[in-house]
């Protein structure tokens, strides 16, 4: 196992080194609030000036898979941050069981997605060809699916790490800005789960 | 200069207490999706929504334990969002109906 506890050279500490990773991820995630804020402002406004019709999507939309994919997506939240105490805590292959676990929920995120859209499209339910509300549907919960996907791949790097000796107790920053990233795509669908499915 | 801060315990208890915390706001929504709550159920789903985002925020991604930078970083992304999403619904519902109809066709 890696016991590497020095920083880059042109850090003058490993925990500048560390912070300077986290404050990173956190403006590239700043700049994510901004991309789907302005999704969630087209949203307002379209429901604001045809409220029935974002009435009668949501009432027609499938409720029942989109709260099970809102328990897995929280669930894996849960088993990432796990993931990150593990590691801090020297046990790596506890911490590769917890990121392994949150791939595989997120795996299963993404499978009742495809389900669900079947059922859609199955209905003639299609973007372009339904109300704006539908196509809003797609546009939203489909960029959020790639940022899942785009999670699941920073996770497999995660997962590399770990078996490879990179990520360790001194270096567990780079497990942390990596979930970083997976409780971002988490807090997302928190929001889109009430306004396409609840109310 | 000092570049010492207080990391996160490694303590498990705290992320299953927020875990389960959530599960249970997640269970409060999707009961109350079924009570007829008429205009308030957009509301009452976005203040949940709110109490867990700030539950992942906080404990999750530590962002209570972190530094001012990293805070600011946040909150500035959050605040240009909510104006930049208020002046969009402002403009939709102060917006006047056309002053002109068309004519009507002999």
């Amino acid at each position: 196992m890696s016991t590497v506890t020095h920083a880059e050279e042109h850090f003058e500490s490993l925990e500048r080194q560390a912070h300077a990773g986290r404050l990173g991820m956190w403006v590239f995630l700043a700049s994510e609030v901004l991309l789907f804020g302005a999704l969630f402002g087209l949203y307002a406004t379209l429901r604001a000036h045809e409220p029935a019709v974002f009435e009668s999507t949501i009432h027609e939309n499938a409720k029942v898979p989109g709260s099970i994919n809102t328990a897995i997506l929280l669930t894996s939240s849960v088993l990432a941050a796990c993931g990150v105490r593990a590691v801090r805590a020297d046990r790596l292959r506890l911490a590769g069981l917890f990121v392994g676990g949150t791939m595989l929920l997120g795996l299963g995120f993404l499978f009742v997605k495809g389900f669900e859209w079947s059922k859609h499209i199955a209905k003639g339910i299609t973007p372009g060809h339904a109300s704006e509300a539908w196509t809003l549907y797609y546009v939203m919960t489909g960029l959020h699916a790639l940022h899942v996907i785009a999670g699941l791949a920073v996770l497999s790097f995660v997962v590399h790490g770990l078996l490879r000796g990179t990520i360790t107790e001194p270096r567990s920053h780079r497990i942390e800005i990596a979930v970083l990233y997976w409780h971002f795509v988490d807090v997302i669908w928190i929001f889109l789960w009430p306004l396409f499915y609840l109310a | 200069m000092s570049t010492t801060t207080t990391r996160p315990p490694t303590s498990f208890t705290p992320i299953l207490v927020a875990g389960a915390a959530l599960l249970l706001l997640w269970g409060g929504s999707f009961a109350l999706s079924y009570v007829h709550l008429g205009g308030a159920a957009l509301p009452v789903a976005l203040v949940i929504a709110v109490l867990k985002a700030l539950i992942v925020f906080l404990l999750f991604m530590e962002l209570a334990a972190e530094r001012a930078s990293i805070k600011v970083t946040l909150v500035a992304a959050l605040a240009l969002g909510a104006i930049m999403i208020g002046f969009m619904v402002a403009d939709v519902v102060t917006r006047d109906q056309p002053p002109l109809l068309a004519p009507a066709t002999r």
